[in-house]
Order: structure tokens, then C-alpha cells, then sequence
């Protein structure tokens, strides 16, 4: 039985990689198409000129964007560059957007305000009281939260993890999510939490055995996002994880069983790939990720006392001592391959 | 990138399969892999899978200590000494050894009365599988079983460990008996003797064609031994008996030697070494057979002390006799029984010396149902001064002695396991036991004053009060397997009836108020890791 774990989670895994290996190679082909998409397509991605005649302190930023290279402009380093950019904009006489949809169609181009100010509006030559107000430019779109589901692999050499499994692997499943307070660009900081579901089975000494595992976690994760559709993280979680453990003595007829808390905390980093989005693609409303990170685990040593658990009404009156297994310490190299979304 | 994805996860996921866990735990738990002795304080549960012994101290009437002692690669055989203080493990080690560091054969010593419990251990050349152990716990001989396979083997090779010595150069002492063919089959130590040369204690080895002596206090002198026939059929020696003879005479120490299928009885007299191989034989005695002809097969013997004098007891079956043979001369004597008895046992220092100072005996038959007390202190030419005969329902097919302060009873059980005798030697009464369920065994508290009475095809365990025989049931959740009767941390006696099945239980009682209400029970003891 633990064979057949193992393989499916090898299968999963080679899925995943599948997956994200496909999905990596999406965007190459996408990213020259950007440029050429009509500014009627995506109105929010691509505001009007911006009208503030004024010189802003942030266009500097924008020209030095990794994306500039990269082609799209990562979406959520653009909304705190453009809501700074924008918001005088509101307070500016409208201009012509004609300039603007001339510009050249790269969109770092776009962002590239400080010539405006002289070279566009002189360049026109109209007269701003005569236009149409414009509507303003549509807030960007920040991305706040994100959740995730994805397959946890960890390795247990702790001779304690011997009685329910046959190898030292611990696979578990990951629901997991991240919530941004402040949006900077390109590295942020991230509440995260997780929660890993898995455990293993075996036989001990010819006995069904079975370890369960939870843990919950709460922490930071720091995110660097050198181009928009890639970047890297970090993650520190304190957890508090509790392992459940059953020995299904047939001869006997009793099952045996044992649950306890201990904590731990993982140290992971990895790299996250952007593998679609909804919405515009340089903003999008919702993101896809798929993501590799690994890591440690240090957790705490718990004990495994044994106890019959499946006990009638008739039993209540019976009193049983425990038998202590070895202590598990769920300590060892962790690796998480997972999906998740961005909104 | 993509190529860096693929294998990080194939390394993620592959990092924790390639390490295989412990052999321990893909072994399955069964009794053939798990032997069980009883200590004076603990419960031992050898674990040869797990190459350990499991040691359970009950602590209080609720509360069951758990301690482990790992053991050498390749137990072989385990026994506990009579005192129920130590407990030896014989292990053969890694056969073949092919690399430096793995283990040799040797014989553990462990000693439950520390915590927690010592081993010392004792190297050994050879990988044995035969141990006995000596009465008073002072020594361990281990020999060649039939099952030992090697290469080429010396069947006759001993080895004598002193457990009360640390292991050094001359601890163990290995020695070869001169053998005539035959190989070791039973070991007898004997009490202290008064021999020529001072007092010593002897081992004595039975081979299947002859007997040999070795002198404990000096074990690296070679042994005597003694060839019982000439003739082309070889007689099987079957058992032993010892005397010391008179208290302070030192040239009157006999051994007597009972032969398989034959009539004769061999008599050695343990006399000085003859002057003229003073200067040749290592030893201050020799053995001088004598070979007396008791008129039948003997079933057992016994020496024993009549007024006539010191007398071997034969107990022959085929005439329904109790042979009394006067060993210096080989003059026989026949006491009629009236059925046939097979075994013999002294009982003069339970029910005390006949009035002139002679020895009682009682008999017992596996063949019928019948016991008989037999009062040893006659007259030369009257040799019986009284037989007397108890009628049982069921001939005896063991007995189990008592310890004191009831050591004046005996528990007789028939074949079936279903009968059972508490046999009163003062009072000469036998005081019937029935269980329902064949097989039922009994064993006697360390103190004298329960019995327990169990058996494996039932979940049944009973209690009878040796004061008043009073059984007291309990009806338990598993069946069980064996009893011990254990001294308590806290002073008290606790009462263990473990379970075998599975992985092992124990449910604890106190022994002297057991009740179902306050029993714990621990289950899954072969699973618990109790470093």
C-alpha cells in the first residue's frame, strides 16, 4: 500500500512538472504579441497618456523595470507605479488620447511620461479646454490575496517514522494562501498560512499501522518578482502540527491509537512561475502560479503512547496503561510542488 | 528552468525512499520468535526479532515499568536462574562473520536486580546452541545442541562459565570430555561434596553412551570419564542421583547412574586416587563403579537414609517394588507397592524424619492413579515400616512443589489439564482441583501462598487460596498465555497474566486482592520502545 502512495505520488509529481514545463513555455510566444495588441483590447492595461504635465517623481521607475526587457510589465508592480502616476492625472486638464494610442506599443513606453509634459502636448498643438473630458484611467488592479493546493513531500529519517512507513517519505497535501498588507514592487512581504494534511501506512510487525498528520501554520513570506511572471520566495512558518497514530492489533481484536501536538517550523524558498492569468494580461484580475519550493522542517519530538481507541460501552469501565513507541521527530528536508491563484 | 523543475521535484520526492526502515518492523510478531521467564521482580519477554529483552517491574498496583536490554545478533536459547535474579541469553552471533564488526558469539548475563538491568558479557569461541544452568546460579555450561550445523564440530566440546565472575582470560574456561563416541545429553551439578581432597562440587555429563565428571573448583583440570560398558551395545545413561553420604566422612560421596532399558543401576564411589596414580592423575579421588542389578527397569532413583543406613531407591515399575540397594555392598531389598510407581521424591524436609531419623518418600505414577508414602525408617531385613497409599481420581503426570510457607503441599496434575490434586504431605490428604477447560496450568506464587490457575484456550483465570483453597474466577478479555507472580516495588505482589496473541498483552493485578475493576492492561507489548 505504501508502495502504490509512493508511486502515485511520484506520478503526481512528474504531472506537476508536466504541467510546469508547459505552462513555462506558454509565455515566450505571447510576449511579442503584447505589444501589438490595440489599445481598444485593454483599455485598463493601457491608460491614456498621462496628463499630468507636471514631472512625476516615479517615471524613472518604470523605463528601469525589468519588464521593460521582458516585454509585459508584471502587473502588480505597476499599480502602486500607476496609482502614483495616475492619481494627478485625475486632478489635470484632460488630454487628447490620440498621442497616447500612437505611442509606441511598448507598454514601458507607455509609462514613460516625463518627455509629455513639453514634447506631447506641444507636439498636438490643440487646445486642452476644447476636449472632451476623459474618462479617467482605470484603476490598476492589485493583488492581494492568493490561495493554493499542492503536494508536500517531506523525509522523515527519525527512526520513530519506522512503524508507519517503509520509507522515510511523509507525503501530505497543502492548502495554503498568502494575504499582501502592502504592495511594493519587486520585493513584498506576505502573511502566509498552511495547512498539510498527509500521513502514511505500513505494517508494523505484520500489524496495520498508520500515522496521520496536520499541520497548521502561520508566517511571512518574502517575495522577490524580478520579471512579471516569475518570481522567488522565502517562507518562515511556525506550525503546530499534531500526529495521530493507529496499530490495528487483529490478534487481539483491539486498535491501538495515540494523538499529540508538537510543533515545528519550516524554513522553504523556491520559485513560483506565472502560468496564466484572467483578465488583462498585463493585470490581470486573477493569476495562475505553479511554484517549487523546498526546505526544513525542524519540529519538535513527540511522544507515540499507544492505547486501545476503539473501545464499546462495555470497555469504558476497563483501564489501560500505554505503550510508548519510539519518539517521532518530524524533522528532515520538506519540497512542495503546488498550484495556486492570485486575485 | 524546466529542466531544473523536473529535477528538483524527482530529487524532492526520491530523498525519502531510498533509506529502508528497521528489519524490526516488517517482521511479524509471533510467539515462535518470543520466549517468556519469570524473575523475582520482573516479567521477561525475550524479543529475538527485536534482539532485546523486554523487562516489565510492576511499580504499584496500577502501574506496569517497562524497561529493554538489546542482545547479540542470533539469540539461540534463554533461561533464567533458579533465584530469579539474572537472566542468560546465549546468542551465536553473525554466522558467517564477514566483516570486522560483526558480532561474535557469547553468553549474556543479565541482571534484573540493577536499573536498569547489567548484562555482562562473556565471548565465546564457538556458535552453541546448548545452555545449562547450575541450580545454585554460579555457573552456565554451554554445548553443542543437535541442531548445531557447523562444519566440522566437536560434539564433546563444553564451555564452563562462572556468572558470578566478570568475563576475563580464564572466564569462560572451555573443556573437551573424552568421549566414546557419544555427545553431551544432560548436565547434573551436584551440591557441594565432601571428597577426598577437600570439598568441591561436581558437574556431571551425561553422554548418550557414558558419564563424565568435571571438577568445578578446578575446571581447567581434565575430566574423569567413566566408559559404563565394554560390551558392543552401549546402555544409555537416563539420570542421576547424588549423595554425600555420611556428614563429615569424605570417602563415602556417591553417585549412582540410571540406565535406559536396563536392569542395572551403576554405583560410583567417590574414593581416594589409589597410590599408584597418585603421581599420574590430576585428581585427589576417582570414581569406582559398582554395578547392582535391581531386578527390573528402574523408572527413577533417589538416594535416601533409612536406619539401616544410606540406600539407593529404585523405583521399578515391572514389579510394583521400591528397590533399596545398600550401595557399599550391592545388596538389594524390595518393598512391595502394590502398583507401579515411576517417580520418586524425598519429602522428608517437608513433613519432617520419621522417628528414628529416616527419610519419607513419595511415589507417583503417570500409569495410575495412585500416590503412595513410603516411611524409609525400618529395620535392615524389615526394610518398610509403612506404605501408605492414597487413591486419586487420575494418574499424576507432573507435580508442582509449593514454596513456603506451604511447602508441606504439592500440586498434582493429570495429562488432560483438566484435574488437579493439592496434595497435603502432612496431613496426607489430596484436595481435588477441576477446571473446565483442558489444558489449564497452574503455577505457584514466589511466597507460598496462591496458586494461579490459566490456560491459552481460555480468557479464564482463577486464584486459589493455599490457606483455604478457595478459588476465586475472573473472567479476563484475552486468553492467557502464562503467569507471574511478582514482587512489587512498593512491597506488595502483583499478578501478570500476560496474553500472547498478537503483539503481546498484560493485564495486572494485585495478587492478593485481584478484582477486574482495578486491573490495567497494557496491550501491544512487542510494539513499545522503552529505552
Amino acid at each position: 500500500m505504501k508502495r502504490a502512495t509512493k508511486l502515485q505520488t511520484a506520478l503526481l509529481a512528474l504531472a506537476f512538472s508536466s504541467i510546469a514545463t508547459g505552462a513555462m513555455a506558454q509565455p515566450k510566444p505571447a510576449a511579442p504579441a503584447a505589444p501589438s495588441l490595440p489599445a481598444g483590447d485593454a483599455p485598463a492595461a493601457t491608460p491614456p497618456a498621462p496628463a499630468a504635465p507636471s514631472p512625476s517623481p516615479s517615471p524613472p521607475a518604470a523605463p528601469s523595470s525589468p519588464d521593460a526587457s521582458d516585454g509585459p510589465v508584471p502587473e502588480e508592480s505597476r499599480g502602486p507605479v500607476r496609482a502614483f502616476e495616475v492619481g494627478p492625472a485625475r486632478t489635470a486638464p484632460a488630454r487628447k488620447v490620440a498621442p497616447a494610442r500612437a505611442a509606441p506599443p511598448d507598454s514601458a513606453t507607455e509609462y514613460s511620461v516625463p518627455e509629455e509634459p513639453s514634447g506631447a502636448a506641444g507636439m498636438a498643438g490643440e487646445e486642452p479646454a476644447a476636449e472632451a473630458p476623459v474618462e479617467p484611467p482605470a484603476r490598476p488592479h492589485n493583488q492581494y490575496f492568493a490561495l493554493g493546493l499542492g503536494f508536500r513531500a517531506g523525509v522523515v529519517s527519525n527512526a520513530g517514522y519506522d512503524p508507519y512507513s517503509e520509507d522515510n517519505t511523509l507525503p501530505a497535501a497543502t492548502l495554503f494562501g498568502t494575504f499582501t498588507p502592502f504592495s511594493t514592487r519587486p520585493a513584498s512581504l506576505h502573511l502566509a498560512f498552511e495547512w498539510d494534511f498527509g500521513g502514511a501506512s505500513a505494517t508494523a510487525r505484520g500489524l496495520p499501522s498508520s500515522l496521520g498528520m496536520h499541520r497548521l501554520a502561520l508566517g511571512l513570506e518574502g517575495r522577490y518578482a524580478p520579471i512579471s511572471r516569475i518570481s522567488f520566495f522565502a517562507r518562515a512558518m511556525p506550525a503546530a502540527i499534531r500526529v495521530s497514530g493507529t496499530i490495528d492489533d487483529t490478534a487481539l481484536g483491539n486498535k491501538l491509537e495515540t494523538a499529540s501536538w508538537t510543533w515545528g517550523v519550516d524554513f522553504t524558498g523556491g520559485a513560483a512561475a506565472r502560468i496564466g492569468a484572467v483578465g488583462d494580461r498585463d493585470r490581470p484580475k486573477v493569476s495562475f502560479w505553479l511554484a517549487l519550493d523546498m526546505g526544513y522542517r525542524f519540529a519538535g519530538s513527540t511522544k507515540m503512547r499507544f492505547r486501545p481507541g476503539d473501545l464499546t460501552e462495555d470497555d469504558q469501565t476497563r483501564s489501560f496503561g500505554e505503550i510508548p513507541l519510539a519518539d517521532l521527530d518530524l524533522s528532515g528536508f520538506i519540497s512542495r510542488l503546488s498550484g495556486s491563484i492570485s486575485f | 528552468m524546466r529542466r531544473t523543475l523536473g529535477l528538483a521535484t524527482i530529487l524532492a520526492l526520491s530523498a525519502g525512499c531510498g533509506e529502508q526502515r528497521a528489519e524490526l518492523w516488517d517482521a511479524p510478531a509471533s510467539g515462535e520468535n518470543v520466549a517468556v521467564h519469570a524473575l523475582r521482580g520482573s516479567a521477561a519477554v525475550v524479543d529475538v526479532v527485536g534482539e532485546r529483552v523486554i523487562f516489565a517491574t510492576p511499580e504499584s498496583t496500577d502501574s506496569l515499568a517497562f524497561a529493554q536490554v538489546p542482545i547479540e545478533h542470533g539469540h539461540a536459547t534463554s533461561a533464567a536462574t533458579r533465584d530469579g535474579e539474572r537472566l542468560v541469553v546465549l546468542s551465536r552471533g553473525d554466522v558467517p562473520r564477514r566483516r570486522a564488526d560483526d558480532q561474535g558469539p557469547s553468553l549474556s548475563v543479565i541482571d534484573s536486580r540493577t536499573s536498569p538491568p547489567k548484562t555482562s558479557r562473556y565471548e565465546l569461541a564457538d556458535p552453541l546452541s546448548g545452555l545449562e544452568l547450575d541450580p545454585t546460579s554460579e555457573y552456565a555450561v554451554v554445548y553443542p545442541s543437535k541442531s548445531d550445523a557447523s562444519f566440522v564440530q566437536n560434539p564433546n566440546e563444553l564451555v564452563l562459565v562462572k556468572m558470578n565472575e566478570p568475563p576475563s582470560e580464564d572466564n569462560p574456561v572451555p573443556a573437551t570430555i573424552r568421549s566414546f563416541g557419544g555427545r553431551p545429553e544432560g548436565f547434573t551439578f551436584t551440591p557441594e561434596l565432601s571428597l577426598p581432597g577437600g570439598k568441591r562440587r561436581l558437574l556431571v555429563v551425561r553422554t548418550d553412551r557414558d558419564v563424565a565428571l568435571i571438577d568445578l573448583d578446578a575446571p581447567g583440570k581434565p575430566e574423569i570419564t567413566v566408559k559404563l560398558t565394554t560390551g558392543a551395545v552401549a546402555p544409555k545413561p537416563a539420570s542421576i542421583a547424588v549423595t554425600d553420604g555420611e556428614l563429615d566422612d569424605e570417602n563415602d560421596a556417591r553417585l549412582a547412574v540410571r540406565m535406559e532399558q536396563d536392569h542395572n543401576v551403576i554405583l560410583l564411589d567417590l574414593l581416594p586416587t589409589p597410590g599408584d596414580k597418585v603421581q599420574t592423575s590430576p585428581h585427589s579421588f576417582l570414581p569406582v563403579p559398582n554395578i547392582v542389578d535391581v531386578g527390573g527397569t528402574p523408572a527413577d532413583i533417589a538416594f535416601g537414609q533409612t536406619d539401616g543406613g544410606l540406600r539407593l531407591l529404585a523405583a521399578v515399575p515391572s514389579k510394583s517394588a521400591l528397590v533399596l540397594v545398600e550401595p557399599s555392598t550391592g545388596v538389594t531389598t524390595e518393598i512391595a507397592l502394590g502398583a507401579p510407581f515411576e517417580k520418586i521424591s524425598i519429602v522428608t524436609e517437608i513433613v519432617g524424619e520419621t522417628a528414628n531419623g529416616s527419610d519419607v518418600a513419595l511415589l507417583w505414577s503417570t500409569s495410575s492413579p495412585v500416590i503412595a508414602f513410603v516411611a524409609l525408617g525400618a529395620t535392615v531385613g524389615t526394610p518398610y515400616k509403612s506404605v501408605e497409599r492414597l487413591q486419586l481420581e487420575q494418574p499424576v503426570a507432573s507435580v508442582l512443589d509449593v514454596p513456603a510457607p506451604n511447602s508441606d503441599l504439592k500440586l498434582l496434575a493429570a495429562a488432560d489439564g483438566r484435574s488437579f490434586v493439592v496434595l497435603n504431605l502432612i496431613a496426607r490428604t489430596a484436595s481435588p482441583l477441576l477446571s473446565s477447560t483442558y489444558g489449564t496450568q497452574a503455577m505457584a506464587s514466589r511466597d507460598g501462598e496462591r496458586l494461579w490457575m490459566f490456560s491459552e484456550q481460555s480468557s479464564s483465570l482463577a486464584l486459589v487460596n493455599l490457606a483455604n483453597l478457595h478459588p476465586q474466577n475472573l473472567e479476563l478479555n484475552y486468553p492467557v498465555g502464562r503467569t507471574f507472580d511478582l514482587e512489587r516495588k512498593d512491597g506488595g505482589h502483583a499478578l501478570l497474566a500476560l496474553h500472547t496473541a498478537g503483539t503481546m498483552g498484560i493485564s495486572l493485578f494485585d495478587a492478593q486482592k485481584p478484582s477486574l475493576d482495578e486491573s490495567t492492561e497494557y496491550l501491544g507489548i512487542l510494539l513499545g520502545d522503552y529505552q
